[in-house]
């Protein structure tokens, strides 16, 4: 019975991480520009396929792979916010106008990486090993693990970043107020752009790691998005540690409905959990935050 | 005033697209136009790419050597993106606008659906490819299916188990319709073999660690598991089988051939039975594998080639007929399109590239797709995953 | 906060652009060549009963609903179920399976309705994923990923021929068209601008802004739940694809080529979001790609949709610092229905 939980938990944490991941990075860039990305998950597609690309196709070995990898996903959101992002806040559009301009660009994205990659589903070699490895009692293998451990990296370099830096503090004011963090001196387009970036690359990367285990696809994407966003208004959309936290409740949750209850209805009862917790706590478990500043 | 005549202006101009949209020309005799109406993208656009290939390898030589009758045929191809509405929409558009004979396509059963309603419609003859929802053919009068049911794999696994004395299954699957469906037909059909399901376990294809699942698999301790998966899913699974030392036998129908699977499950993949329509044993069947990847590029063995190849065998078959040849040559569209549907129930008990050299399709009378019986062979994923064996379903589980 | 940058539409006087429409939609199925462009017609008319709800509730009121496609189903569903379950003829399911998405809107838009912007958009996106998972995973009830045949309507024993099935979408598109039209140049149509504008504001202006909302929220899933009633009788059988992603990517699409909050902008784009793929499949593969960058552009460039370009004189006369030509003394006539 233990053992049964144990794995139950470490499942949870496994696939949290995951989401926890997309959320973190969506919740990183809504946090500066007040966007909501549906092109997240296509970051993460393009660090599974490219994945491919420079590991199979080039044979590159995997640190160089993982650089190159990093440069696409770099180029994409350069793309997002060059092609998408810029031009409609100069026409003034509103968030959820932007919302659908990214949604368009995950469009172009899948149909640029279908003309790439071609519709099936490709292997992705793992980066460490799957062969099985013993933690205690628990069976589990390096590259499921190395997902956990990758997140609560991203995690503590996100915290760093926003709350020992001067530059993250530049990057808090831009999200409270853009108006009067440009009146403070703060370029806001920069640091628009670079949560763009740091954003993808925090995807690009969960991509890359996760892409043995899922598969890689190009129509991968738009499942780890919604994924994301219901880690994102879980936790809270406004600060990327809710995203986050609201990611491993959502793993823990389908781990436990699985293991204890239907595990057929296990998806439509999570949303539906979601949906009850939104109606009591309506900016998400830790949304006290926006909440306040809106 | 203004405003309104431009709106005049405008919406006469979207009528006048409206009707330009439609001027095919008509003349005499019919053109042999037939359509491939399939996913080329969205989730199921390699079956629809692999049937589109293995339709031209029949097609595009016939056309070569001048055609039936001195006439060729049009082989118009429309992406339906699994969009059962747009497919519906193209199924239409061939069928009135491109004064198509035949369509041929529907793999993604939800557009295989709308494509019979369309053939329904306009009394036009369908040939489904690899949709495996069991009610496209009920009471079937214009289509014809050449993908089995999942009805049929489902009967293949129930047989094998029942040989081979199993008397209890555990099933797990993806929460996609593949998955849940194909759990669903197994449970009716093991039923009917009084083998019990000792626990049907469902994860989301998104989720990297399926152990939860294959926790309660192992508790429930069943002589034999079956999949429903995806292919990198699959790979997950029976990793996690393995990985917590479940040596019980595991059957995946269909994916369990897929390259993406074996690659991805390599050594855990050895020993996965896999019930499949397409037996590369036959020299036959090797060829047009050996011929595909020639002119196509690499390819894992799958059903859809075959299907299209033979989908395209029967076409022409078909369309040499005396009484299809009668109707075209005299303009006569519907007729022909009724000619093309008596023809292919005439014509259509064969053996293709699907199926065991003595069970193929059966179209004739009701059937409308393939035979129930002997229409599977077993094959066994060996060598980590880079080869295929030919197993007997009748010892294969025996330990 | 929205109400600097999405400008309020130019309000047309006279309801004569609409009966022009419904006019030209009278014409328009003797004047198609086949019975293709016929269903393509009926498309574009449930597209836009679909989206004319979808263009009350976002477009006008400012909240934002992704879950749409899952009354659409669920409208569907519940008219094929009514027939071959209960044996309810069809008109009387067509009233139930109204009457039922109307409770099953209150009764979710009654607490999510607190809910703001991006947390509406993600909320209603999750309801759309619970009512496709059930449709998909109910086999015994929603008949799985098959879904459900409907009954063909019929006439004295007849089965109804495609014609008087597009009148009978027109006829409902024409209720929904002009029902739509009447609240958006009547003060409710103000009203709701003003929730969209500024919520407080309203509030204070004594506009009730929860039953307001709860209200267009209603009316926007019984909208969608005739367009899915309306898919179901051209289709013939309703199954889970009609809550999927597809469906809320042309959704989406319809708002953004005709034009968010403006008059014909549903009509408009559904035109165009039938028609492209149509055209697009010339394109072969690069398709997708110019899907999406169509919608970019269109995003970009013309912000109002075509809609708006309709009205764009009046705009030029705004950017230009002119004012336009006063708003007349009509809105004092209008009252309640």
């Amino acid at each position: 019975m233990l053992m049964k939980l144990s794995y139950l938990l470490l499942a949870g944490l496994t696939n949290g991480s995951v989401y926890g991941l997309i959320g973190l990075s969506l919740s990183v860039i809504y946090g500066s520009s007040r966007v909501i990305n549906f092109a997240q998950g296509e970051f993460v597609m393009l660090g599974a396929m490219s994945a491919v690309l420079f590991m199979v196709t080039l044979a590159l070995p995997w640190p160089l792979a993982m650089l190159a990898m990093i440069a696409v996903v770099i180029v994409a959101a350069l793309a997002l916010d060059y092609g998408v992002y810029r031009p409609l806040t100069k026409r003034k559009a509103a968030p959820l106008t932007i919302m659908i301009g990214t949604l368009a660009a995950a469009i172009v994205v899948y149909g640029l990486a279908f003309l790439l990659w071609g519709p099936d589903q490709k292997f992705v070699p793992p980066v460490l090993s799957l062969t099985p490895v013993r933690i205690g009692f628990l069976v589990t293998n390096t590259q499921q693990v190395s997902l956990i451990v990758i997140f609560l990296a991203f995690l503590i370099a996100t915290w760093y970043l926003l709350y020992r830096t001067r530059f993250g503090l530049t990057v808090r004011a831009t999200g409270v107020n853009p108006k009067v963090a440009l009146l403070m001196g703060i370029r806001s387009e920069r640091i628009v752009q670079f949560s763009f970036i740091f954003s993808a690359t925090i995807s690009g990367v969960a991509g890359m790691m996760v892409g043995p285990l899922l598969g890689g696809h190009v129509g991968m994407g738009l499942l780890l998005t919604v994924k994301g966003f219901m880690a994102a208004i879980l936790g809270g959309l406004g600060s990327p540690f809710a995203a986050a936290a609201g990611g491993i409740a959502i793993g823990m949750m389908e781990a436990l409905m699985a293991g204890y209850g239907t595990s057929l209805y296990a998806e439509p009862a999570i949303f539906v959990l979601i949906l009850l917790v939104l109606i009591v706590r309506p900016y998400g478990l830790l949304g006290d935050y926006e909440a306040e500043r809106r | 005033m203004y405003r309104i005549s431009q709106l005049l202006y405008r919406s006469a101009a979207v009528a006048g697209l409206l009707v330009a949209l439609g001027a095919a020309a008509s003349a005499e005799p019919l053109k042999l136009v037939i359509c491939h109406v399939d996913d080329r993208s969205g989730s199921a656009a390699d079956t629809g790419i692999e049937s589109l290939n293995g339709l031209k390898m029949v097609i595009d030589p016939l056309n070569e050597a001048g055609g039936i009758n001195g006439q060729k045929i049009e082989l118009i191809t429309y992406d339906t993106k699994t969009d059962p509405q747009l497919a519906a929409n193209f199924g239409t558009r061939c069928s009135e606008d491109d004064k198509g004979l035949l369509i041929i396509g529907g793999s993604p059963s939800a557009v295989a659906n709308s494509l019979v309603t369309v053939a329904n419609q306009t009394k036009t003859p369908l040939y489904i490819l690899a949709a495996a929802a069991p009610n496209v053919t009920d009471n079937a009068d214009y289509q014809f299916r050449f993908g089995p049911k999942v009805t049929q794999d489902s009967i293949a696994v129930a047989d094998a188990l029942s040989k081979n004395g199993i008397k209890s299954v555990a099933i797990i699957n993806n929460s996609v319709p593949f998955g849940i469906s194909g759990a669903a037909s197994a449970t009716e059909e093991l039923a009917k073999k009084n083998i019990t399901v000792a626990t049907q376990q469902t994860y989301d294809v998104a989720a990297t660690d399926v152990s939860p699942q294959v926790i309660n698999l192992m508790q429930a301790d069943a002589e034999a598991i079956l999949v429903y998966p995806y292919p990198a899913d699959g790979a997950r699974v029976i990793r996690t089988i393995r990985q917590m030392g479940i040596d019980k036998p595991v059957i995946m129908p269909r994916v369990g051939m897929m390259k993406a699977f074996r690659e991805l499950a390599a050594d855990t993949g050895n020993g996965v039975l896999v019930p499949s329509s397409v037996d590369t044993t036959r020299p036959e069947v090797a060829e047009l594998f050996k011929k595909y990847s020639e002119q196509f590029g690499p390819l894992a063995i799958s059903p859809s080639p075959a299907q299209g190849y033979d989908a395209g065998t029967l076409t022409i078959a078909v369309l040499k007929d005396e009484k299809v040849q009668a109707a075209i040559q005299a303009g006569d569209l519907q007729g022909a399109r009724d000619a093309i549907r008596d023809a292919t129930r005439r014509h259509g008990d064969f053996v293709g590239m699907q199926g065991t050299a003595n069970s193929g399709y059966h179209f004739s009378k009701d059937n409308h797709g393939p035979t129930d019986e002997g229409f599977f062979v077993f094959v066994k994923v060996a060598d980590d995953g880079k080869s295929l064996e030919a197993v007997d379903a009748a010892a294969a589980l025996k330990k | 906060m929205a109400g600097d940058t999405v400008p309020e539409a130019p309000r047309a006087p006279t309801i004569i652009p609409v009966l022009v429409i419904l006019a030209l939609g009278i014409v328009l199925p003797f004047l198609l060549s086949s019975g293709f462009h016929l269903r393509l017609a009926m498309l574009v008319w449930i597209y836009a009963i679909l989206c004319m709800g979808f263009n009350l509730l976002y477009g006008y009121s400012g909240q934002i609903s992704l879950g749409s496609p899952a009354f659409y189903a669920i409208g569907g569903y519940a008219f094929a179920m009514l027939q071959t379950m209960l044996g309810m003829g069809p008109v009387s399911a067509f009233v139930g399976s109204l009457l039922l998405v109307a409770v099953l809107s209150l009764l979710i838009g009654l607490p999510l309705l607190r809910l703001r912007t991006h947390y509406l958009a993600m909320a209603t996106l999750a309801f759309m994923l619970v009512q496709n998972g059930v449709a998909n995973r109910w086999i015994n009830f929603t008949g799985g990923q098959s879904g459900v045949a409907v009954p063909p309507l019929e006439w004295g024993g007849e089965p109804i021929g495609r014609m008087g099935i597009y009148f009978v979408i027109l006829a409902l598109a024409a209720a929904v068209f002009i029902l739509h039209d009447f609240l958006i140049r009547s003060h409710l149509g103000r009203a709701m601008q003003a929730i969209r504008d500024d919520e407080t504001a309203a509030q204070a202006l004594g506009v009730k802004v929860t039953r307001m909302k709860l209200a267009v929220l209603v009316l926007s899933a019984v909208m969608a739940a005739i367009a899915g009633v309306c898919f179901g009788i051209t289709s013939l059988r309703v199954d889970p694809s009609l809550s999927e992603f597809h469906v809320l990517v042309s959704l989406l699409t319809i708002v953004v080529v005709g034009g968010l909050g403006t008059r014909f902008g549903p009509i408009l784009g559904s035109i165009i979001v039938v028609l492209l793929p149509q055209l697009l499949h010339e394109f072969g593969e690069l398709e997708t790609v110019v899907y999406g960058l169509f919608i970019l552009l269109f995003l970009l460039f013309l912000p109002h949709g075509l809609s708006g370009l309709l009205e764009r004189r009046d705009w030029r006369l705004r950017r230009t610092g002119k004012k336009p030509a006063p708003a007349v003394a009509r809105d004092l006539k209008e009252e309640l229905p």
